[in-house]
């Protein structure tokens, strides 16, 4: 059996056969949430350049053949992933820009434009200078390993909220490099929700530097301090997966409502990731309380739809799975292709396909196709395509 | 590896994409005829033939893990729910997102709605031939 990564570029004279996939070939397609293999042993090396001792030596040590047993460095859960090997949880290893990310996508999935993150999934290090100096390390592997040299590339800069000054800090810092162009925060392992005022450092930073937030759930070691529920005493990775990330959503979308965030920051742009669009329906609930209890929550000057209209958007990925397919349509129609963008979540197992989500756009007009597909994303990232 | 075997008389669209004796029981290849990619299944002496194209979201399904699955019968008098391995060699995992699918009918066995389809694969005088 051929290896996947090879199999995946083989394939694509054969993606091209499906006709949804002609009308892509002319449309400059932006993915908004790429991966790489943050623990890889190629990318842990090149963290070393990038750390101080002691930080630096805990990686040394991890990097020493016959250390594998040690798993104190990044956090991990119990989870049989994998189901034995028939759904890997990665198609592939994600350390070289070009053939694991730019040849992959661009043939399999027509994707143009990757917007790469290090998902380094540092919250549920609790050891603050420790998580701060990884986190910078991994934003100069991100910009030295996959940016420099990719044109075509952009990256997310990920900050940790332990630490809102230095994060602060270092979203000025990565705000210099021309290719980043968001901060990336993950939404679970966080001790307090991710709306509270203390992280308006963090928000003010984003929006001084013109810099989105994205927000990206997981079925993460995190979710066992945030739902501690689904992480010890759900029983499968299907009810941890299922949960994890759209929990985690809402608590992050409640929470930057009740403490107002999108209006103290009117010019921030809030992107979430990886959770699908169907749990959006929790909007029209906020609304109702916002009407209810609108003195609680007095920064807010509008119903929480209208700020969804104005500042939030949402990755289409992972596409939701109703029954009656004609039920995306209805979905994505009443989002709106206005607040919606592409997604694959490369390399991870639960990818999208461009042509699965064409599918459900027959019926929208071209303009609004364009929007879901790069125009929103290059807006908001500030991405200039050449249509 | 569509090498055509002229003293077979096959038709243009009958293609040789191995030996019997390449393809045992238990054995899979993938084909490329006519810019098409098609898995080829020896299982339990059968031949099955289905594009490499899944019928989810276009993952490379041949390539797959090809195992059984997990089946649960739930006792009501004793509350007792027993799992059992079945249908082992049978059942072909998609190595995108997991859809199990029973590779000698190309049921799908997660969505009705849906299946693959079944291209025409037979063995003849030694060799084995997919009609697309
Ligand atoms: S593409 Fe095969 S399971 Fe999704």
């Amino acid at each position: 059996m051929a290896h996947q990564s090879d199999s995946l570029a083989e394939r694509s004279d054969q993606a091209r056969q499906n006709p949804l996939a002609d009308q892509l070939a002319d449309v400059p397609v932006i993915d908004m949430d790429v991966h790489t293999s943050f623990r890889h042993e190629a990318i842990q090396r090149d963290m070393l350049d990038h750390l101080d001792d002691p930080y630096r030596q805990e990686v040394e040590y991890y990097l020493q053949p016959d250390t594998s047993s040690y798993d104190g460095l990044y956090p991990t859960d119990n989870y049989n992933r994998d189901l034995n090997g028939k759904l890997p949880t990665e198609l592939m290893q994600v350390t070289d820009p070009q053939e694991d990310i730019d040849d992959v996508l661009s043939n399999e999935f027509h994707v143009d434009y990757p917007i790469v993150n290090m998902l380094p999934e540092l919250n549920m290090v609790r050891q603050t200078d420790k998580a701060v100096a990884f986190n910078r390390a991994a934003n100069n592997v991100l910009i030295e390993r996959f940016l420099d040299g990719q044109e075509n590339f952009r990256g997310l800069a990920s900050v940790v909220p332990h630490d809102p000054a230095a994060s602060a800090e270092e979203i000025d810092r990565v705000a210099k490099e021309d290719q980043i162009c968001g901060v990336f925060l993950n939404s679970t392992g966080v001790k307090t929700p991710l709306g509270d005022q203390r992280y308006d450092p963090i928000y003010r930073a984003a929006e001084d530097n013109d810099l989105p937030v994205v927000y990206h759930g997981a079925a993460a070691p995190g979710l066992a301090l945030d739902f501690p529920i689904i992480q010890h005493e759900m029983q499968t990775y299907m009810a941890n997966h299922a949960l994890g990330h759209v929990y985690s959503q809402m608590l992050t979308l409640t929470s930057l409502f009740e403490n107002g965030t999108p209006a103290k920051f009117p010019d921030l742009e809030f992107v979430f990731q990886e959770a699908g669009i169907a749990w959006l329906s929790l909007i029209f609930r906020l609304n109702r309380e916002y009407k209810q209890r609108r003195s609680e929550v007095p920064l807010l000057e509008k119903t929480p739809e209208q700020y969804v209209r104005d500042q939030f958007y949402f990755a289409t990925q992972p596409l939701d799975e109703p029954d009656d397919s004609t039920m995306m349509k209805q979905l994505i129609e009443m989002w709106g292709p206005d607040v919606l963008m592409f997604a694959t979540d490369h390399p991870h197992f639960d990818i999208d396909n461009t042509e699965a989500l064409l599918k459900y756009l027959g019926d929208f007009t071209e303009e609004e196709r364009n929007k879901v597909l790069y125009k929103n994303s290059a807006d908001v990232f500030d991405i200039d395509v050449e249509a | 590896m569509s090498t055509e075997t002229t003293d077979l008389g096959l038709d243009d669209d009958e293609h040789v994409v191995a030996r019997t004796d390449e393809l045992t029981e238990g054995e899979r290849l993938i084909a490329l005829l006519d810019g098409k990619e098609i898995g080829v299944f020896n299982i339990g002496g059968e031949l099955h033939a289905y594009p490499n194209w899944c019928a989810h979201q276009g993952g490379p399904l041949c390539e797959g893990m090809l195992s059984g699955t997990v089946e649960g019968e739930f006792d009501r008098d004793e509350l007792e729910t027993e799992l059992e391995w079945s249908r082992e060699g049978e059942v072909l995992s998609c190595p995108w997102h997991g859809w199990e699918f029973d590779a000698t009918t190309g049921e799908c066995l997660v969505d009705d709605g849906c299946r693959l389809r079944s291209i025409p694969v037979r063995a003849e005088a030694g060799h084995v031939v997919v009609t697309l």
